[in-house]
């Protein structure tokens, strides 16, 4: 039993602002293993991005952020890592994509030359060597004509096409692990399909491990194998992705899942949505943080933090309810 | 219609290609725009031509610009007849502006000669001083505002903006007092005024560095701090790179328009004035020193002369900043 | 009542409104202190000399500042004839606020009207406004008030009618942005509202919220012409002699800088802090006013 590519222990990722402290990721856990898919899912403000941003410490220069805990990739804690071999992660080992591609590419550099960049980066290749690549690379992604288009601007780029070149970038050096964060959330539906379908085949190709992060249901089903749920920080419920979709556990699960049309609805039946508003992200509440929009909710759920309770060896769920309730939907 | 006449394809696609009108006479844009900047900049000098005419011939009296200081009041009023300064103003104005286009700028009394020798003497002087002094400028104001921009809040970035606020409030020709004082008088280091050799360019390009260099400081910083908290930068982490190279190959690339423009307008704007405050405080023989000495000396040729010919300076270089600018960004949004 | 923050962009975390009274903001308003020392200097100078400034000593000439002549302590040193220069910069203050803060009004008045004007009507008349204002930004005003200010004779009243032509193109062109923005917003609200006049409109609605950004950028014109009215004195071309600006001071002192630096050098310095300390001032207006500059 190998150890696994990526583990993260009991992550907290804190930002100090003028404001006050705001508590972003609240003790977070997971485990991905070589090759898997996992995906988290969450409302905007649950985490999500920004447990991908604290993996690869790639907070800006305003934000005053601490992280704590353990990031272990390859059984090395990147959170202890010096900036010289930080960057020798970033890229080569870990890739990221981001959400908007028109704003994540430099709209000055051509394209060419932002894919050929990560290469020249991480491999001591000559320049001629490294654009080859990096056409090659956006052949492979499926940019249409990749030898010449690659001397052009992002802006003569549809949005998908350059949502290609990001992902051509972030695969450029081969990297073991592949953080996708909503990156389909700014694209047409019909491009989302495209784009999930070419992640899951470079997936495959390369070997790559995918970190999915999105607030939408369907793009998590359609290409994780493990999904975690997040809500305010935490991870509230982890399963398989079948598991999940069959037998949800948490009230917040079940709601979301409930958001979901679905072709077996029947005509007429009102979506329900889940009450309430996510929390104010400056005032942690002491017991559950779902707690005031939970229709199942009672008095332990005010007072104490639920711990996650094991329901199968490959699902949990946070909350005090979970042992009676089974869940199904 | 024949086939090639139609502008859009049977199926409606547009069969122009970009730039193109469907009109008869093809004009590429960018030609439209420098010529509507050259017909403003043309209107400004007239302006500036005109207002320095009505002031000086309907507010003031223009006999005195010809007339010796310590002439009495007939020999003024003879001296404006003989100079037909009593006609219409319509027609001296025309009159006027003939002799401007030929260059006659009129005869200094104080300099006993055409006031536009010794202006032409006194540019390279002003040249010299004011490319020093960009110079300066820009080193301390575009690199610095750089590297505070890529580092704010840090202790560099905290420092370097206080000072650059402070270079911009002070009084250019006080600060060039206050260097003489203390690197010219105290130390012996350098010439208290005059052009004498290179070490008397020091002290006059550093203060006009300071202050307009604080100026290009202030607008550097804030456009690369602004182009650092963009996604892309972000992303140029990820592929990990390290800051330095971010900013070399990415940020610059994107801010270098905008610190090459400020830059251009910090030195029109020397030309504007304040190097001509400089020389007069260091004596350094240029146009500045020059007018100031005139307006002492009331010699309105001089001044005339001066005043026109920096303005036609500032109007041009202007322009010229405002062509350039416009056509890298047009190279930039149309590129593709 | 905290506002609720996304965290999924760290990056905006940091641009949020200062809150009004923060640590750091009841620092900066140590800078007022400074801005009434120098309004009471200008109203009551009196009370803040120690000597006649005008009062010449001729057996104490040049002395160095923190010396003492017979007709007592100079705090600052005294000039060619004697007299104490601190006197004469507390007597300068009040000539050079003045004009710099009338000169400042007069351009801001009309620079506001013309921006409102502009950025309301839009147009031909906004066009038209427009060319004139591009048209005098272009010129070096510098010089030509230097030329205006020597054929016309030097004299405050000149001085007063030539600095705001400085400065009228900065307002006009924030103010008619600002108005620009507000106009889209104001005409649905105007077409709610029961029959608003335009001028009431204008009056009620536009003026309070472009307000701060009026203040702000009054703040640091008035060091600008502070700076601008300070050199035409020292050109020679400003203020004349007996008023008193610090321009002038400084002017005064140059020719004897080898021998006595103090007397360049100081009014200078009050002269620069002064600006700094309008600048920092509009820094802090802006901040806390939540506007951009």
């Amino acid at each position: 039993m190998t150890s696994p590519l990526l583990e993260v222990k009991d992550l907290h990722t804190e930002f100090r602002t003028k404001d006050g402290r705001v508590r972003a990721v609240n003790s977070v856990s997971f485990k991905l293993e070589h090759g898997e898919a996992v995906g988290f899912v969450g409302e905007s403000g649950s985490g999500k991005s920004v447990t991908a941003l604290s993996i690869l410490r790639l907070f800006g220069p305003f934000t005053d952020a601490h992280i704590r805990g353990q990031v272990l990739y390859e059984g090395r804690d990147l959170l202890n890592l010096g900036a010289k071999e930080m960057r020798g992660i970033r890229g080569r080992e870990i890739g990221m994509v981001f959400q908007d591609p028109l704003t994540s590419l430099n709209p000055l550099m051509p394209v060419g030359q932002q894919v050929a960049e990560c290469i020249q980066l991480h491999e001591s290749v000559g320049k001629e060597v490294a654009n080859r690549r990096a056409v090659e690379l956006l052949e492979l992604v499926g940019i249409p004509d990749p030898k010449n288009r690659c001397e052009d601007l992002p802006h003569s780029f549809s949005g998908g096409m350059r949502q290609r070149i990001m992902i051509a970038i972030a695969v450029a050096s081969k990297p073991r692990l592949l953080i996708a964060d909503e990156p389909t959330t700014a694209l047409d539906v019909t491009v989302q399909a495209q784009i999930l379908l070419l992640l899951n085949d470079l997936q495959r190709e390369l070997g790559m491990a995918l970190i999915m992060i999105s607030h939408d249901f369907g793009v998590i089903a359609a290409t994780c194998d493990r999904v975690n749920v997040m809500y305010a920080g935490r991870i509230v419920e982890h399963a398989f992705t079948e598991e999940l979709f069959r037998s949800a556990n948490h009230p917040y699960t079940e709601g979301l899942l409930k958001l979901v049309p679905s072709l077996e609805q029947q005509k007429g039946e009102q979506l329900v949505p889940i009450t309430g508003q996510p929390p104010d992200a400056f005032e942690l509440l002491p017991g559950c943080s779902f707690a005031p929009r939970c229709p199942h909710v009672a008095q332990i759920c005010r007072e104490t933090q639920p711990q996650s309770n094991v329901l199968s060896p490959s699902h949990g769920s946070a909350c005090w309810l979970s042992a009676e309730r089974g869940g199904s939907v | 219609m024949k086939w090639f006449n139609r502008t859009t394809s049977p199926v409606g696609e547009s069969t122009l290609r970009p730039g193109e009108s469907s009109g008869g006479f093809r004009m590429p844009a960018g030609l439209w725009v420098v010529i509507r900047r050259l017909r403003d900049g043309l209107i400004t000098l007239l302006l500036v031509v005109t207002v320095i005419f009505t002031l000086a011939h309907v507010v003031g009296n223009p006999a005195l610009a010809y007339a010796p200081i310590d002439a009495s009041d007939e020999e003024v009023e003879l001296i404006a007849r003989q100079f037909g300064l009593d006609r219409p103003f319509t027609e001296r104005y025309v009159e006027y502006l003939g002799d401007l286009a030929t260059g006659d700028f009129g005869d200094s009394n104080w300099q006993k000669r055409p006031a536009l020798d010794a202006v032409k003497e006194a540019i390279p002087a002003t040249i010299q001083l004011t490319l020093a002094g960009i110079a300066v400028a820009a080193i301390f104001g575009a690199l610095g505002g750089l590297f505070a921009g890529v580092s704010p809040n840090s202790l560099f970035d905290r420092i370097s903006n206080f000072l650059s606020i402070a270079a911009l409030s002070v009084p250019n020709f006080w600060l060039g007092l206050l260097l003489i004082v203390i690197f010219a008088v105290d130390f012996g280091w350098f010439p208290t005024s005059g052009q004498y050799g290179w070490s008397s360019i020091v002290l006059p390009a550093l203060t006009l560095g300071i202050v307009h260099g604080g100026r290009i400081f202030q607008l550097v910083r804030s456009a690369t701090v602004e182009e650092i908290s963009k996604p892309y930068v972000t992303v140029a982490k990820s592929k990990g790179l390290s800051m330095p190279a971010v900013v070399g190959r990415h940020v610059i690339r994107n801010t270098g328009l905008t610190m090459a423009t400020t830059v251009g307008w910090e030195y029109v704007r020397m030309w504007g004035g304040a190097a001509f405050a400089i020389e007069y405080v260091f004596a350094w023989p240029g146009v500045g020193l020059l007018m100031i000495n005139g307006a002492h000396r009331q010699d309105f040729f001089v001044l005339q002369c001066a005043v026109i010919i920096a303005g036609a300076f500032v109007i041009v270089s202007n322009l010229i900043i405002d062509l350039f600018y416009n056509l890298i960004d047009r190279r930039i949004q149309g590129a593709g | 009542m905290t506002a609720s923050t996304s965290v999924e962009s760290p990056n905006d975390v940091q641009q949020a409104k200062d809150s009004m009274w923060s640590f750091r903001n009841k620092l900066w308003l140590l800078l007022i202190i400074p801005v009434v020392l120098l309004i009471l200097l200008a109203l009551v100078p009196d009370f803040f000399q120690n000597h006649d400034p005008q009062r010449q000593n001729l057996r104490g000439r040049l002395l160095p500042p923190w010396s003492t002549s017979t007709e007592g302590f100079h705090l600052l040193g005294t000039d060619s004839l004697g007299r104490d220069l601190y006197s004469q910069m507390v007597e300068g203050t009040r000539l050079t606020l003045v004009i710099a803060v009338i000169a400042t009004l007069i351009g801001g008045v009309f620079g506001v009207f013309v921006g409102l004007v502009s950025g309301y009507f839009g147009g031909r008349i906004d066009r038209f406004l427009g060319r004139l204002s591009e048209a005098q930004t272009a010129m070096p005003m510098f010089l030509v008030a230097i030329l205006l200010l020597s054929l016309l004779g030097p004299s405050v009243t000149i001085l007063l009618l030539v600095l705001p032509t400085l400065l009228w193109p900065i307002f006009a062109r924030v103010v008619r942005a600002e108005a620009m923005r507000l106009k889209e917003a104001l005409f649905i609200e105007a077409s709610i509202a029961v029959g608003c006049s335009t001028t009431t409109l204008l009056r009620t609605h536009m003026v309070p919220n472009i307000a701060p950004r009026i203040l702000v950028l009054a703040v640091i014109e008035v060091g600008h012409v502070m700076l601008a009215e300070a050199g035409l004195s020292f050109l020679g071309v400003g203020v004349q002699p007996p008023d008193v600006t610090w321009g002038l001071l400084i002017a005064a002192g140059r020719p004897l800088l080898a021998v006595s630096w103090w007397l360049t050098i100081l009014p200078g310095i009050l002269l620069a802090v002064t600006v700094l300390i309008f600048n920092l001032l509009s820094r802090q207006f802006e901040r806390v006013s939540g506007t951009a500059g």
